[in-house]
């Protein structure tokens, strides 16, 4: 080739063709998108995080947590993503997803975290994962306590479909945490509650989260070869005080501490854990097809459970 | 500010080459100078490009993936890719003194290369939240860089027709030709795991980590170890010390990163199949990546290895111990005195 | 041919750097062993590669001609036509808006619609507005609360004891769907201590055809005139519950809901 002109324009243009062909196409065409919102202008999708879920989103960018979760849920033609089911919980546990993901869904996103790689499961919808009220179990009574009964599932607030727990306060302390008396720091696994038979929280619950990030390879007896590093720098070991904190985190066995003190969650931790309750990719779009196994039933018939309405219709026969 | 520094001695190794460039002889381009000039100019447009659309005038949602892959994508080929082809280019016609075997082929290896090699990219993000078309457009790029992949093999093959033994002698072209195959092997990869039908199995995994290494390590690294095997005797006015340091980076080297890519690639596959396999628990599709993936540590292993050797060798060269010869380090002792033609 | 190194000053002397040597054969040696640089040749190309390059186009056009959807920012599968129609278009839109139970969905358009007259709380304002909590027309059958809801209502009407009258209840059968008035009939008759059974969208639908050419807005006797449980047709599977025997035939003479166990 003789003569740098043609070489210059020949570089310049193969990196302008694909500059704006990769880019500058695409941002044209899904660079702007806005909120769905439904004709009455109400029930906006999505909405940006505020307070604790957005730093949260920073801290969860800042922990790398983007290398081996992704956030992403792939169609049904390519991919089981959306009927994976999660695997903690009990049987049988939620779905990773209703539908597969859509651009509008990550518009309030920056960074936005969808990961390349799944050394652990998908986060998109882990917030939905999380127990509705109705569905956490009661409390074991404490053990000193006088026979009050445990408070039973409180009754289902009005609109209680999927948690959507205070993302700008604080996060709910865990509302079926124990208080153990002083002397038992290590539960036993037999507490009266029947849907814990191994003393963890609730799957997916906060109080989950929290021992998830401290001790992954506690939780079950299936996760021992989960390779999640253990992020004990969010949590904070220090004497118990007076009383147990409502937020120290339920420990067993190599991972909990000596008696007399407890691991609480230190701020960056509540906010990294209200952002993974955040996350909710659930609600439709209209650009994206519902899986067929979420498809809804005719209106009338009562919305299966969970969280459903508390319509006291007659009983199916 | 940390940029302004790395811009400014970026803008001081591209003065220096744009004089080289300037006060040449003759008239004609030879193709390695196409291929760093293109680096030279390309990485300042991506970086520039990277930079005003995620920090300056950031774009929204998930086109912050789709340009952050498209500058990942780029800066592998268009940077890394470019600058190890010229080296290619140059070294293996030097070290055996034949020509390169065809000018057009050279020509459109060089220009289907810039022209396809850019536009892939997006095909890490398939089936992903993006709208069809662009992954689709990647991953049609990256069949159509069969084009390049092929040109430029047959280019190089072609070149050192006959004169193959030479790499048991030769360090640089040892580890040229080495990089050189490894772009074909890496290529070729690239294309099958690009498609969406295997792309379903593969996406997610330790495969797309397997692809990464091979472009950066198994092509470009090789290719530069080949090229400072050649340069450092000739700056320090030293030869290597140690044939024997030099094999054993080479064999570390190449097996390690072969093993590496071996593991990834089986690893991904088992992750991959195990992950849309609804009856097995998610878990369970980590504990069967689990033994390929420390089968990879081990190949990290042998690399971090060979790197010791060459730094060691290097140190030498540096203080000038390297050993005071006429004749550059062999390999392998050079047997008849009539083979010394080739060299 | 010198046999002594040289000094390093006389070497410099003479103008040579240091640790360069005037050894003629060890300067030469250095660069003989340098090949030349490189060159091009000039073979021309395979006719086989050129058919490579044939099917690597083909082969890269037509996936991409094939898998990208329709090119547009919405089409997200690759195989897809063209894009659903923007507003969501009508069942589809409703289809997939369901995700969200009847009672939610309801809630939502109560909270747009019917909330400023009927209040948040169903209790409505004395003397103007009727309370749909615990009111007779609300919960029992669902006929009469959908008449209204569909044609409007007028005039004196008593409800819970109270009377009302001075406000005019508007038709909503021209501004809500079927399914809209389904969804919050289903929510006010399960909200607020209510609890009457769920309304559908096709049980709507069967009373606006019913109703077609009655003209906009009942008065309290039109309303009263239909039995205070009658049912609308075709309920859902635990829909309506079966009809008191005796009851009158609705004014459609439609078959009264299948009979449950």
């Amino acid at each position: 080739m003789k003569g740098l002109v043609p070489l210059f324009i020949g570089l310049f243009g193969t990196f302008a063709f694909s500059w704006v062909g990769l880019t500058v196409i695409p941002n044209w065409q899904i660079g702007a998108l806005n909120p769905q919102t439904d004709e009455e202008g109400t029930d906006a999708y999505p909405t940006p995080k505020s307070g604790m879920a957005d730093r949260g989103r920073r801290i969860y960018a800042a922990n790398g947590c983007i290398y081996c979760h992704s956030q992403q849920i792939r169609p049904d033609y390519d991919s089981a993503d959306i009927d994976r089911v999660r695997d903690a919980g009990p049987s049988p546990g939620p779905k990773w997803a209703e539908r597969r993901s859509a651009p509008r869904d990550y518009i309030f996103d920056r960074p936005v975290v969808l990961g390349k790689e799944r050394m652990g499961p998908d986060l998109a919808n882990i917030g939905k994962a999380a127990p509705t009220e109705e569905e956490k179990p009661a409390p074991p009574p404490p053990a000193n306590a006088p026979a009050n009964s445990p408070a039973p599932a409180q009754s289902p607030p009005a609109n209680a479909s999927a948690p959507k727990p205070g993302t700008s306060g604080s996060p709910a302390a865990p509302a079926t945490s124990p208080t153990p008396p002083a002397a038992a720091l290590n539960p036993s696994p037999a507490a009266s509650a029947s849907p814990n038979p191994t003393g963890l929280p609730p799957a997916y619950s906060e109080a989950w989260h929290h021992r998830h990030l401290y001790a992954p390879r506690s939780m079950s007896p299936d996760n021992r070869d989960s390779t999640m590093p253990a992020y004990k720098f969010l949590y904070e070991k220090h004497p118990i005080s007076g009383e147990r904190s409502a937020d120290a985190l339920q420990l067993e066995g190599r991972d909990a501490p000596p008696p007399g003190w407890e691991v609480v969650p230190t701020y960056e931790a509540k906010c990294l854990v209200a952002y993974l309750m955040s996350l909710d990719q659930s609600h439709p779009l209209k650009e994206v097809k519902t899986a067929p196994g979420g498809a809804a039933p005719p209106a009338g018939s009562p919305p299966a459970a969970p969280g459903g309405s508390p319509t006291p219709a007659p009983p199916k026969k | 500010m940390p940029q302004s520094s790395f811009l400014f001695a970026y803008a001081l190794i591209i003065s220096w080459a744009v004089l080289m460039f300037r006060f040449r002889r003759g008239d004609q381009i030879y193709i390695t100078q196409w291929y760093l000039l293109a680096a030279f100019l390309w990485f300042p447009w991506l970086y520039a490009a990277a930079q005003a659309m995620l920090f300056v005038v950031p774009v929204q949602g998930v086109m912050q993936a789709a340009v952050s892959w498209w500058y990942a994508n780029n800066l592998l080929f268009l940077w890394f890719g470019a600058i190890a082809l010229g080296t290619a280019y140059y070294m293996i016609p030097k070290v055996i003194g034949r020509p390169v075997y065809s000018y057009h082929l050279a020509t459109i290896g060089f220009w289907t290369y810039a022209l396809f090699s850019s536009w892939t990219g997006m095909q890490r993000l398939v089936d992903g939240p993006f709208p069809a078309w662009m992954i689709t457009a990647s991953i049609a790029a990256t069949i159509l860089t069969i084009i390049p992949v092929a040109t430029v093999g047959l280019n190089h093959h072609m070149t050192m027709q006959g004169y193959f033994p030479v790499m048991r002698y030769s360090p640089t072209l040892r580890f040229t030709v080495f990089g050189a195959m490894s772009y074909t092997v890496f290529s070729v990869l690239g294309i099958l795991i690009s498609l969406r039908s295997t792309a379903r199995y593969l996406h997610f995994t330790e495969a797309s980590i397997a692809y990464s290494h091979m472009g950066l390590y198994a092509f470009f690294t090789m290719i530069m170890f080949g090229s400072m095997y050649y340069i450092v005797p000739r700056l320090v006015g030293r030869e290597w010390r140690y044939a024997s340091l030099i094999k054993l980076h080479f064999w570390a080297s190449a097996y390690g990163v072969g093993l590496m890519s071996l593991m990834l690639l089986v690893g991904g596959l088992t992750q991959g199949a195990d992950q849309n396999d609804t009856s097995m628990t998610f878990i369970e599709s980590v504990a069967s990546v689990l033994p390929y993936v420390r089968g990879r540590t081990v190949a990290a292993l042998l690399l971090t290895v060979s790197h010791f050797i060459f730094a060691f060798h290097f140190g030498l060269m540096l203080f000038g111990l390297g050993r005071t010869s006429t004749v550059p380090t062999f390999l392998n002792p050079v047997e008849a005195e009539g083979s010394e033609e080739h060299l | 041919m010198n046999d002594q190194t040289p000094t390093p000053t006389s070497l410099t002397r003479q103008g040579m750097d240091y640790g360069e040597t005037s050894d003629v054969q060890e300067v030469h040696a250095a660069i003989q062993r340098e090949k030349r640089e490189p060159r091009v040749g000039l073979e021309p190309l395979s006719i086989w590669l050129i058919a490579v390059y044939g099917i690597a186009i083909f082969t890269g056009g037509a996936y991409l001609g094939r898998y990208s959807g329709n090119f547009s920012g919405d089409g997200l599968d690759p195989l897809g036509g063209p894009p659903p129609a923007k507003k969501g278009g009508g069942p589809q839109g409703q289809q997939q808006q369901a995700e969200l139970s009847p009672r939610d969905r309801g809630k939502k358009i109560f909270a747009a619609n019917c909330q400023t007259c009927h209040q948040a709380n169903g209790l409505g304002v004395p003397g103007q507005y009727p309370p749909l909590a615990g009111s007779e027309f609300t919960t029992g059958g669902s006929k009469r609360p959908a008449m209204i809801v569909l044609k409007g209502l007028q005039g004196p009407v008593t409800v819970k004891g109270q009377k009302f009258g001075s406000a005019v209840m508007q038709p909503w059968d021209k501004t809500l769907t079927d399914q809209k008035i389904a969804d919050v009939l289903t929510y006010e008759r399960s909200e607020w201590g209510n609890s009457a059974s769920p309304v559908t969208a096709e049980q709507i639908a069967g009373l606006r055809k019913e109703l077609a050419n009655h003209p906009d807005s009942y008065t309290e006797p039109d309303v009263l005139a239909v039995p205070e449980n009658a049912e609308l047709p075709g309920g859902g599977p635990a829909g309506a519950p079966p009809p008191k025997p005796g009851e009158a035939a609705k004014p459609g003479g439609s078959p009264p809901p299948p009979p449950k166990s």
